[in-house]
């Protein structure tokens, strides 16, 4: 993805805030938890915009911030999203965007980075984010 | 080494060829792979009476070459990837090494000790984990990564060095070093996690530059009369994500042959691979050409394979083909350590059989020590409770059921003297176990083997077994005083009578039925419930022409599927497209299909020519009242118990059948 072009087309993308507005999806997130999404080009770069999602007490809330690697992130956890999975994203229903998204996590165009420990992990609530991406909290011993 | 393991192979010549590998003499070609760390030992390190029992087990197994599970090599255990592993970074942890290298030698086998530097894994007791760079993991089991400095690095070749020394000093003929499942000799190797731009990074022949200094080191600290062996991907699986592509594997595989190491084990996977390498839905021999191609890119090179190959008779062709020289096997021989024996002996049928279920290397991710589904034997060697002895008193028990439990049960109750009789009210063996392999999507024979192993047993034991015979009161009366004991192995049962049906129950079938072939479904099914058998039997309907859909009552399909086999069946509904209505509850079940209801009270009619019960499932009691007086002891197993599945269900058994 060519950054300084397509970044804002990227972090104000429909998909996310269909994704967002899945609100069940999140309802176990303990108030501080704190997931990332950044395009490949800009994790690869690490210097860059991202998109936060912070659990409140009154839910989601998205901002941006800057990216300048997985050392200095504070996101718990980190989707980084290529361009194949753009693609195959866009113009997706809102009703179908976590399926979908779900989809393109099992087929690795995007990379979904732990950046907490487990133990952190599940004290802010995410087993249940997890389980509904198709992933196992206790990982997947294939 | 036992004579038939030497000898044996009449009809598996290839795989008990005499070899020569350096200055040895190996027996057979096939070499003990350490593919699972135990978990049995200390928390610092050091070996424990159980890990010794075990290894004992594994001494026995027969096989010519035998690598000893991974150590970490270093004091500070940043390389410690699992809770209870090994250590072997001091003279103090000597004395455990000693014993066993003793037991492979007095067994006739070479003794191999695995070095285990865990990488982006380890630091499993500090708050960091080492790593050529800051990748973090995808699955959040790990500690957070720190990248390594130079001086890092050459500290970390030469606690490998010296953990090399030590290996020797304890009495092991050769090392391993392992990039296996995404160590960090493999963090090193991958594009994927070594993003460095020195000279440690960049090119295959910089990434493998870490790889290349650390087989030097080791090598010049065992000597030339001791084998090096490097087990390293044939594929990482995580070329998708960054990783090396399988070129880029075969490189580096050349890069460690031009080191003068002395064998190479060809590996697939890392943990975090996003598709399956060794699961049951990979089928048997998928990855051979693999070590085919390792060893056609390097014909003098001793190659060792064995990933998702758990038979023998394919091992053997393998060999024989020129695909590879050493059958590298770790997970079948923890199934059943009889294994090779029973290969040279023309016994297969004997054979209990890994069926992949992945129970054993799953555990570790909890801290546990690892298991195994089939083998309720294996951890507790050291303990004699799990040891078949002569019964002091031979009964005569009747078992109820010839599921997993019941025939487990009556195999150990049989091997230790009793006379047992087992009943089922099926016309065959397997309870319903059967039904579910008939219909499991992954690779149905692994299951199947479980039965088709009862079955082996019946004969070979000449346990009796009647079959289509229901157990009750009044049949109870009719074989008063004929039995000592009574074991209840019923399962369980799903409880019809529950559910809102309009006319006649029966128009809804239970899942036992359908997968065992007593009732057949047709046209729009709809399955209730969304466990293991739901989702097993809808995915195998909608895979035979059915639309299907699932209802579940809990918000999560797959409530009691291993935390480690969800993800497959989230998988194979979304591939086949089957609707799954979470968080539902049956208002009605009708002529014209399910009604149900969501959180909100909002009705929805799910058309159906079929509606099929598959939970929730309780423990099947009914004849333990039934039963009270009319035998003198009277026990339950398995399911009839708790339902837990498969797995604790044939530990059950052959627990009980332990102690009667």
């Amino acid at each position: 993805m060519p950054v300084a072009v397509d970044i804002d087309a990227f972090l104000d993308h429909a998909i996310w805030y269909a994704v967002r507005a899945q609100r069940q999806v999140f309802a176990g997130l303990a108030p501080g938890a704190c997931i990332g999404i950044v395009p490949r080009a800009v994790a690869r770069r690490e210097d860059g915009s991202m998109l936060l999602w912070q659990a409140t007490d009154d839910g989601l809330a998205s901002r941006r911030a800057c990216f300048a690697g997985f050392a200095r992130c504070d996101a718990d956890m980190m989707f980084v999203v290529d361009d194949e999975a753009m693609a195959a994203l866009d113009g997706m229903a809102p009703g179908e965007a976590l399926a979908a998204l779900r989809r393109q996590v099992r087929r690795g165009t995007i990379v979904l980075y732990f950046l907490k420990c487990e133990g952190a992990l599940v004290a802010l609530g995410y087993e249940g984010f997890l389980e509904t991406l198709g992933l196992t909290i206790m990982g997947a011993c294939r | 080494m036992t004579e038939t393991a030497k000898a044996g192979g009449t009809k598996l010549k290839h795989l008990f060829q005499p070899v020569r590998f350096g200055r040895f003499e190996v027996p057979n070609r096939v070499k003990y792979g350490a593919c699972c760390v135990s978990n049995y030992n200390t928390r610092d390190g050091f070996l424990t009476p159980r890990e010794l029992a075990r290894t004992r087990v594994i001494a026995g197994t027969g096989c010519g070459i035998i690598t000893n599970q991974g150590a970490y090599p270093d004091p500070k255990g940043e390389g410690k990837g699992y809770f209870r592993q090994i250590a072997l970074y001091d003279e103090k942890f000597l004395p455990g090494f000693e014993t066993i290298a003793g037991y492979f030698h007095d067994a006739g086998a070479v003794a191999i000790q695995q070095l285990l530097h865990a990488g982006r894994y380890g630091g499993i007791d500090l708050g960091y984990c080492v790593q050529p760079s800051v990748v973090p993991q995808t699955l959040p089991h790990f500690r957070p990564p720190r990248e390594m400095t130079k001086d890092e690095i050459r500290e970390c070749v030469q606690h490998h060095a010296h953990a090399a020394r030590l290996s020797i000093r304890a009495g092991f003929d050769g090392v391993e070093l392992t990039s296996f499942m995404g160590y960090l000799l493999a963090n090193f190797n991958s594009p994927f996690t070594n993003k460095r731009t020195d000279e440690y990074g960049g090119p295959a022949e910089n990434r493998g530059r870490f790889m290349r200094e650390l087989i030097g080191e080791v090598k010049e600290a065992i000597g030339d009369d001791h084998p090096l062996i490097v087990r390293l991907n044939g594929a990482e699986l995580m070329d998708r994500w960054g990783g090396s592509s399988e070129d880029d594997c075969f490189e580096l595989m050349q890069q460690a042959a031009a080191c003068g190491i002395d064998m190479i084990s060809v590996t697939v996977g890392w943990q975090e691979a996003p598709e399956s390498s060794i699961g049951r839905d990979v089928a048997p021999g998928h990855w051979n050409h693999l070590a085919a191609r390792a060893k056609k890119l390097m014909p003098d090179m001793p190659i060792a394979f064995g990933v998702r190959l758990p038979d023998p008779v394919m091992a053997d062709r393998c060999i024989a083909e020129g695909e590879f020289d050493y059958w590298e096997v770790c997970r079948p021989l923890l199934a059943d350590p009889e294994l090779v024996h029973k290969a040279a002996e023309g016994r297969l049928d004997e054979r209990k059989r890994c069926v992949g279920s992945l129970n054993c290397l799953s555990r570790m991710f909890r801290d546990l020590p690892y298991w195994c589904t089939v083998n309720p034997r294996l951890g507790h060697e050291v303990e004699p409770e799990y040891h078949l002895r002569p019964a002091a008193v031979a009964k005569r028990v009747m078992i109820v059921g010839a599921g997993p439990a019941g025939m487990e049960c009556a195999i150990a109750a049989t091997q230790r003297g009793h006379t047992v009789t087992v009943f089922d009210r099926a016309d065959r063996i397997g309870g319903n176990l059967y039904g579910y392999a008939s219909h499991d999507l992954a690779h149905p024979e692994d299951l199947m083997a479980i039965v088709t192993y009862y079955e082996r047993m019946v004969e070979k034991h000449g346990i009796e077994v009647r079959l289509n015979t229901t157990v009750d009161s009044r049949f109870m009366r009719g074989v008063l005083h004929e039995f000592d004991v009574a074991v209840i192995a019923t399962g369980t049962t799903v409880d019809r009578t529950a559910l809102p049906v309009d006319g006649d129950p029966d128009r809804v079938l239970l899942a036992a039925d359908v997968a065992a072939g007593r009732r057949e479904a047709t046209g729009r099914v709809v399955v209730i419930g969304g466990g293991k058998v739901g989702l097993t039997l809808a995915e195998s309907l909608c895979t035979r022409g059915h639309e299907v859909s699932v209802v579940e009552a809990e918000k999560r399909l797959g409530g009691d599927v291993a935390p480690t086999w969800k993800w497959r069946h989230t998988a194979w509904m979304e591939e086949l497209k089957i609707p799954a209505y979470t968080g539902c509850t049956v208002r009605r079940i009708a002529g014209d299909g399910v009604t149900i209801a969501g959180a909100d009270g909002v009705e929805t009619l799910l058309p159906a020519d079929t509606v099929i019960l598959a939970g929730p499932a309780g423990p099947d009691q009914a004849l333990f009242r039934q039963l009270e007086w009319m035998v003198d002891e009277l026990h339950g197993c398995g399911d009839s118990m708790v339902p837990r599945g498969m797995g604790q269900a044939i530990h059950d058994g052959y627990r009980l059948g332990c102690r009667l």
